[in-house]
C-alpha cells in the first residue's frame, strides 16, 4: 500500500484517503468519508474496517451493527423423556433432533423440567451478515427471565448456519417451584456491543414446557397426556402431599364415579375415554399420575373378610357384597354403598380416595355376620354351638384375595337388612 | 344391518366336538382363537387397539362406536387354553367389580353377567346416556366390555358376538391345541438388581409364530407394578425387576394375534432396593 500521487494510484487501485488499497481478490475498497480507510469489501462497515474478533478495528474502536442472523432451533438436553400418548412415539428427545425447527414444517416437541432443574439449551443460528467489529454476545429469554448468554463467532462466508452448545453454560434455570406448563416462546437477541443494546434476532418455543417435581417417573411412562392431566389438576401445587391431595381432588372432579364400569384395557390412561371409572381405575389413574411427577404411592384393597386373605361375601338384595360403608351419594353411586371391594392410594403416610376426593380409610359400617361352619360346611348365624366361630372384620393388602379364597354367607343363612 | 346374518350364511358351518357331543374319551372342542380383523367388522366396528403401557396389542380392543347406538365402547377378549382356566378368569373379572350386578333374564354364553347405569352424563358428554358392562364366556373364551349408549345395543352387541364365536369357525376356529399353549421358560436370573433393565426372549409353545406373541408383566404379589414396556414386547418382553427388595413373584402373560392367552409367574429374588411400603392399618392384614 502507498501513497497516492494526484489521487492516482500507479496500479490501477483505489485511492483513499491519500493511501492506495491494494489490489487484492478482490480488490480493496475506500471505506468510510472523513477518515476513509481500505477495506477488504465485505468488512466496510460504516465509516470503519471491521474483522471478527478484532476489537480495536475501526480507528476508534467503533462497532458495526452490520449483522444478520436468526435463530431457527433449539434443542434442550437433560430434558426428562416424553412419549406422545398414545402411541409412544418420543416426544423428548425429540425424534427429528430439535425441540423446534423452523426447517421442520411438522412443529415442535415438548420439554421436561424438574423444579430447579438446568438443561442445556442447543440454538442453531443462521447467518446471513456477519460484518462486525468485536465480539457478539447471543442471548435468550423466557419473558423477562435471562436463560442464558454465550459469546460466539460467527465469521465465515455468509450464509451459514451457527450452533451454540450450551448456550449460557452450564443449564438454564426456571424460577419455578410449582408444577405448571408453559406455552412461551424463547426469545433470542444479539449484541455487538458488549451488551449495551440487543437486537432481537428471532424466537423458538418448545410445544410445551411441563415442570414437574422429579424427573423420575418411577417406571412409568411419561405420557405427554399425563403430564397435561397432572398440570390441570395440581398445577401451582408444590409440595408432595399437596400434588397428590390435588390429584385426588381433580380425578374426583373429572371422572365420573360409577361401579359399574370395567377397569378400562391397556394402559390406565384410557379411563379418558369415556371419564368414567370404578375405585380400581381411579387408583390405578391416581397412581400413574402420582408416579408422572415422582411423588409415587401404591394401590390399597379394602375388603371384608373373616380371616386375612379371604372375602367373605353375604347376601343384599340380589348380590353379595363383603362390606357397607357410610358414604355420601356420588355421580351413580349411591349413599352407603355396598362393596364387593374398594381400592385406594397409599401414600406418603397417607390414604387417598379419588373416588370420593377425600383422604383416609372408610369406615366399614356393615361386613358378613358372625358365623360359623359345620364339618360339613353348613353355615349357622348366630353360631351353632361348638363350631368353629368367624368374625367379619376389615381386611386391607396390595391385591384381593385368590377367587379360591372367597366364601358367601348363604341367603338362607342371612341376608343384610338394608 | 351389521352384515352378522350375512356373514354367517357365508361361512360353513363345521360339525365339532361340542362338550355333549363328543365320543366318549374325547375331549371337548376348544375355540382356538377369535380373529380379531374378522370378528370386529363382522359387528360392524372398526376397532382400535391398544398397543400402549401395559396392555398387550392383542388382548385389549378399543372400539370408539358411533354405531349400534353407542358412543363409546372398551372390549377385553380372551381365549384361554382349557374351559376351566377360561372360568378362571370370568370369576376373576366378576370379582374385579366393586359394585352389584343388575340382574337380567338375558341368555348369552354359557355364563353372563350385566351392570346397568341408568342415564347419565359426563364431563366429556352432555348428554345422558346408559351405561352397560357385560361379561360373559363362550365355552373358553371370556369377553368383557364396557359401553355407553342404549343399554338394549351393548345387549344385543353381546349377542351378536356370542353367535359368532359360537358359529362362525371362519372367525373362531375350534378343535384341539395341537400342543397345549403355554409360557415354557422365561430367562430371568434367580437373583437381580432392583430396578435393572432385562430385555428377555420368553419361551413359548402352542402360540404360533413366537416373534408375533405380545408379552407383559406385572407384579403378582405386593405393591402393584407395570414392569414392562409394550413398545418393544413383541417376541420379546423388555422387563423391568422390581423396585422392593426381596423375593417378587412376577406374572408374565403372553398373547397371540388371535387373542389366546397364557400366564406363567416366576420368583426373582432382588438385590438392593427399597423395603415395600407399610400398609395403612386394617382389622386385618399381614403381620
Amino acid at each position: 500500500m502507498g501513497a497516492c500521487v494526484n489521487e492516482l494510484c500507479p496500479d490501477g487501485g483505489v485511492c483513499c484517503n491519500g493511501q492506495c488499497c491494494e489490489l487484492t481478490d478482490p480488490p480493496q475498497v475506500c471505506c468510510g468519508t472523513t477518515n476513509a480507510v481500505c477495506c477488504d469489501p465485505t468488512s466496510c462497515c460504516g465509516d470503519v474496517c471491521c474483522s471478527i474478533g478484532n476489537a480495536t478495528a475501526g480507528a476508534g474502536g467503533e462497532t458495526c451493527p452490520q449483522v444478520s442472523l436468526t435463530a431457527t432451533a433449539v434443542l434442550f438436553t437433560n430434558s426428562g423423556p416424553i412419549q406422545l400418548w398414545p402411541t409412544g412415539g418420543n416426544e423428548s428427545p425429540p425424534p427429528r433432533g430439535w425441540h423446534q425447527d423452523l426447517d421442520d414444517p411438522l412443529g415442535g416437541f415438548p420439554v421436561r423440567f424438574p423444579f430447579n432443574g438446568r438443561p442445556v439449551m442447543n440454538v442453531r443460528f443462521r447467518v446471513t451478515q456477519n460484518h462486525v467489529c468485536g465480539s457478539i454476545k447471543i442471548r435468550a429469554k423466557l419473558g423477562l427471565i435471562v436463560l442464558g448468554e454465550s459469546t460466539v463467532d460467527i465469521s465465515g462466508a455468509v450464509p451459514r448456519d451457527v450452533t451454540i452448545v450450551g448456550l449460557g453454560g452450564d443449564g438454564i434455570i426456571l424460577e419455578s417451584y410449582a408444577i405448571r406448563a408453559l406455552s412461551t416462546p424463547v426469545n433470542f437477541s444479539y449484541s455487538t456491543d458488549d451488551g449495551q443494546t440487543w437486537t432481537p434476532c428471532g424466537s423458538l418455543q418448545p410445544s410445551k414446557w411441563y415442570i414437574m417435581p422429579s424427573l423420575d417417573t418411577l417406571g412409568q411412562v411419561p405420557y405427554d397426556f399425563g403430564f397435561d392431566k397432572v398440570v390441570e389438576y395440581a398445577g401451582g401445587n408444590s409440595l408432595p402431599y399437596d400434588i397428590v391431595e390435588a390429584l385426588n381432588s381433580g380425578i374426583a372432579w373429572d371422572i365420573t364415579y360409577d361401579t359399574q364400569e370395567p377397569d378400562p384395557r391397556g394402559h390406565i390412561l384410557h379411563v379418558y375415554d369415556a371419564y368414567k371409572a370404578q375405585c380400581s381405575a381411579n387408583a390405578n389413574l391416581l397412581l400413574y399420575l402420582t408416579s408422572v411427577t415422582g411423588t409415587g404411592g401404591s394401590i390399597v384393597n379394602l375388603w371384608g373378610g373373616s380371616i386375612y386373605y379371604q372375602m367373605d361375601f353375604f347376601c343384599y338384595g340380589t348380590w353379595t357384597p363383603t362390606f357397607r360403608t357410610l358414604a355420601p351419594a356420588n355421580d351413580l353411586v349411591a349413599a352407603n354403598p355396598h362393596f364387593t371391594f374398594h381400592a385406594q392410594v397409599s401414600a406418603l403416610s397417607n390414604v387417598f380416595d379419588p373416588s370420593y376426593g377425600t383422604m383416609g380409610l372408610p369406615v366399614f359400617d356393615e361386613v358378613c355376620p358372625t358365623y360359623s361352619r359345620s364339618p360339613t360346611g353348613e353355615f349357622h348365624v348366630p353360631p351353632a354351638p361348638g363350631e368353629p366361630v368367624s368374625t367379619c372384620g376389615q381386611c386391607t393388602d396390595w391385591s384381593l384375595p385368590a377367587e379360591s379364597q372367597r366364601v358367601t354367607v348363604p341367603c338362607s343363612a342371612w341376608q343384610c337388612p338394608h | 344391518m351389521y352384515k352378522v346374518a350375512a356373514v354367517l350364511s357365508f361361512v360353513a358351518i363345521m360339525s365339532f366336538c361340542g362338550p355333549n357331543l363328543c365320543a366318549e374319551g374325547q375331549a371337548p372342542d376348544l375355540v382356538l382363537g377369535v380373529h380379531a380383523r374378522l370378528f370386529f367388522p363382522a359387528l360392524g366396528l372398526q376397532p382400535q387397539e391398544v398397543g400402549d403401557g401395559a396392555g398387550p396389542i392383542g388382548y385389549s380392543i378399543v372400539a370408539i362406536a358411533e354405531v349400534r347406538a353407542l358412543v363409546h365402547l372398551a372390549v377385553a377378549l380372551t381365549v384361554h387354553p382349557t374351559v376351566d382356566e377360561a372360568i378362571e378368569k370370568f370369576e376373576f373379572l366378576k370379582g374385579s367389580m366393586s359394585g352389584g350386578p343388575t340382574p337380567s333374564s338375558e341368555q348369552i354364553g354359557d355364563q353372563f353377567i350385566l351392570w346397568a347405569s341408568p342415564p347419565h352424563i359426563t364431563r366429556v358428554d352432555p348428554v345422558p346416556r346408559e351405561g352397560g358392562a357385560v361379561l360373559f364366556r363362550r365355552r373358553n373364551v371370556v369377553v368383557q366390555f364396557g359401553s355407553r349408549g342404549e343399554l338394549s345395543a351393548a345387549l344385543e352387541l353381546a349377542h351378536d358376538m356370542d353367535d359368532l364365536i359360537r358359529d362362525d369357525r371362519e372367525i373362531a376356529p375350534m378343535g384341539q391345541f395341537a400342543e397345549p399353549p403355554e409360557i415354557v421358560a422365561v430367562p430371568l436370573p434367580q437373583e437381580d438388581d432392583a430396578e435393572s433393565q432385562r430385555l428377555i426372549v420368553p419361551q413359548v409353545r402352542g402360540l404360533g409364530n413366537p416373534a408375533k406373541v405380545v408379552f407383559s408383566a406385572a407384579t403378582a404379589v405386593g405393591p402393584q407394578e407395570n414392569l414392562s414396556d409394550s413398545f418393544e414386547s413383541k417376541g420379546k418382553l423388555k422387563l423391568r425387576i422390581p423396585r422392593y427388595k426381596g423375593q417378587n413373584k412376577i406374572k408374565i402373560t403372553a398373547v397371540n394375534e388371535d387373542n389366546l392367552v397364557v400366564t406363567k409367574i416366576v420368583t426373582v429374588s432382588v438385590r438392593g432396593g427399597m423395603d415395600p411400603p407399610e400398609l395403612p392399618p386394617g382389622t386385618l392384614h399381614p403381620e
